[in-house]
């Protein structure tokens, strides 16, 4: 058992050189930003760790551990730093057992200047292509005896033929809450009173959607409703944001964006999350400076992040990320 | 009432006013807006499996369910029936939905059923059981093909495929899921 855990340490560290030489080698910044903050972006769905810190008797302030390191490596972007990268741990509370979740995990977060999420996807594949080279695991692999073929190109399907394939609809059609409620209702899932339009257009996804998506091959599934707020680029003229999700053997793995420059756009999603954030399990003081130096003077460019040890458990073959980080609380 | 994101496995809970049993619970996080939980669920009463996502924060109704170990005396076209070891008193369960379970109960047996709300819901048959073979045809000679294998009757009506050296009067362990020989008991 010990000899396997170092086998799998030992690995694990190759990894994660592996992923540094790799963005060094294209001329990213390597970062390595607090883990501790004394505000956050708000997002209303991650829960986050509290904590309290005090000088020398002085009066003591709330920190947070990070859910992410975006608010640090956003503020470098705004300085000028160009492109950076970073793998961190990152925590978030509240989250229920499960395989694929730890309240302390590695996440790796690459910002790419003057590109779009498009260039991101290449990126991707290209990171994926030399991770499995280098490591000596070959394009093809093989996930708890399942066939997984990761030559590139992966598979694009836009969220719009996802669901087009798997419930036969129109997903641009269900453009208001009462269209989506009907259609939710209809399909007999289950709604609540105060389900906004996103939280339907999520529970359709994980009932209907995302169950069926093919899993033989690396997925990139793109073009998500606006209506989901994020920070992520709206695609002019249409409904959707320029983001994208990697899944690797049915296993949501990455997110990006074209980042949102859009000062409107900015200003709604920290007013509209920080509002959601308010009944927050764990409450937490946001970063309005970083709203201002976002509308300010982010430059055009894109952000992916990506679960390194779910990452790490498929290329390993592992059923649960405690398997791959065995530090984890379980 | 429970939080949907303390939902466990194995938890039982009332949705569309019919119990469910909870099969698999998933947490699924987004990361944009709400977590959610996925559950797949088995009706107690039809046994219809059926999947549902909903958020970490939504409520739903847990309920309790019982066992009590029952003694089964027979069925008849249309109803079990069997006795309550605790307090000696018959009660009645609709054979419609689990006829099947008929082919695994022996008068006398004793079985855990499930009550909730007092009342009778489902018939907890033991993963594995062992039954007499009634009608067997003898081995063919000479058929030496391994994993060759004959259907035969057992005590409760079930036809079930076996190994060919098997013969009437022996005593088989039947899988009650996939109805499937495993194997003969001595």
């Amino acid at each position: 058992m010990e000899a396997e855990r170092c086998a799998i340490l030992s690995r694990r560290a190759e990894a994660l050189h592996l992923i540094r030489r790799f963005f060094r080698r294209l001329g990213y910044l390597e970062l390595d930003t607090p883990l501790l903050a004394a505000q956050l972006i708000p997002e209303s769905s991650l829960e986050v760790f509290r904590t309290r810190g005090a000088r020398g008797g002085g009066a003591s302030t709330e920190l947070y551990l990070i859910p992410s390191p975006e608010l640090w490596m956003k503020r470098l972007l705004c300085a000028g730093c160009g492109s950076l990268f970073q793998l961190c741990h990152c925590f978030r509370n509240h989250e229920p057992e499960s395989p694929y979740h730890q309240p302390e995990f590695t996440m790796l977060e690459w910002y790419t200047v003057g590109a779009g999420y498009l260039d991101s996807m290449g990126i991707m594949e290209r990171l994926l292509a030399f991770l499995l080279r280098r490591l000596g695991l070959g394009p093809i692999l093989s996930y708890r005896g399942r066939r997984l073929d990761c030559r590139a190109p992966f598979l694009r399907l836009s969220m719009a033929e996802a669901f087009r394939d798997a419930l036969g609809l129109e997903l641009a059609e269900l453009d208001s809450l009462q269209a989506i409620g009907r259609k939710a209702r209809e399909l007999d899932v289950p709604t609540g009173p105060d389900d906004s339009w996103a939280d339907l257009f999520h529970k359709l996804f994980l009932t209907f959607v995302e169950p069926r998506l093919p899993s033989d091959r690396p997925l990139l599934l793109f073009d998500f409703p606006a209506a989901v707020r994020t920070l992520a680029r709206r695609k002019a003229g249409t409904p959707w944001a320029e983001r994208w999700e990697l899944y690797l053997a049915g296993i949501e793995l990455a997110n990006c964006y074209s980042e949102a420059t859009e000062p409107e756009q900015i200003e709604a999603f920290f007013s509209a999350q920080g509002e959601a954030k308010k009944a927050a399990l764990e409450p937490h003081r946001i970063d309005w400076e970083l709203k201002d130096k976002l509308q300010r003077g982010l430059p055009p460019c894109s952000g992916a992040a990506l679960g390194v040890d779910r990452l790490l458990m498929i290329l390993f073959d592992q059923d649960s990320v405690g398997k791959v980080n065995v530090f984890g609380l379980s | 009432m429970i939080k949907a994101g303390a939902i466990a496995k194995g938890m039982f809970l009332l949705i569309k006013n019919e119990p469910h049993l909870v099969v698999e619970r998933e947490f699924v996080n987004p990361g944009k807006g709400s977590a959610f939980v996925r559950l797949k669920l088995k009706s107690l009463i039809s046994g219809q499996r059926l999947q549902q996502v909903i958020k970490s924060q939504e409520t739903v109704e847990e309920i309790t369910v019982e066992q009590k170990d029952s003694q089964f005396l027979y069925a008849d076209n249309e109803n079990f029936h069997f006795m309550d070891l605790e307090t000696y008193e018959q009660f009645t369960m609709p054979l419609a939905g689990q006829e099947d379970k008929r082919l695994f109960l022996k008068e006398g047996d004793t079985v855990p059923i499930s009550f909730w709300d007092d009342k009778p819901i489902d018939i907890l048959l033991p993963y594995k059981i062992v039954l007499t073979v009634t009608q067997a045809e003898a081995g063919l000679k000479g058929d030496t093909v391994s994993g060759a294998t004959k259907p035969v009757t057992l005590e409760t009506g079930l036809v079930v495929r076996v190994p060919l050296f098997i013969k009437t009067g022996d005593r088989v362990l039947i899988n009650t899921e996939t109805r499937e020989y495993v194997e003969r008991v001595n």
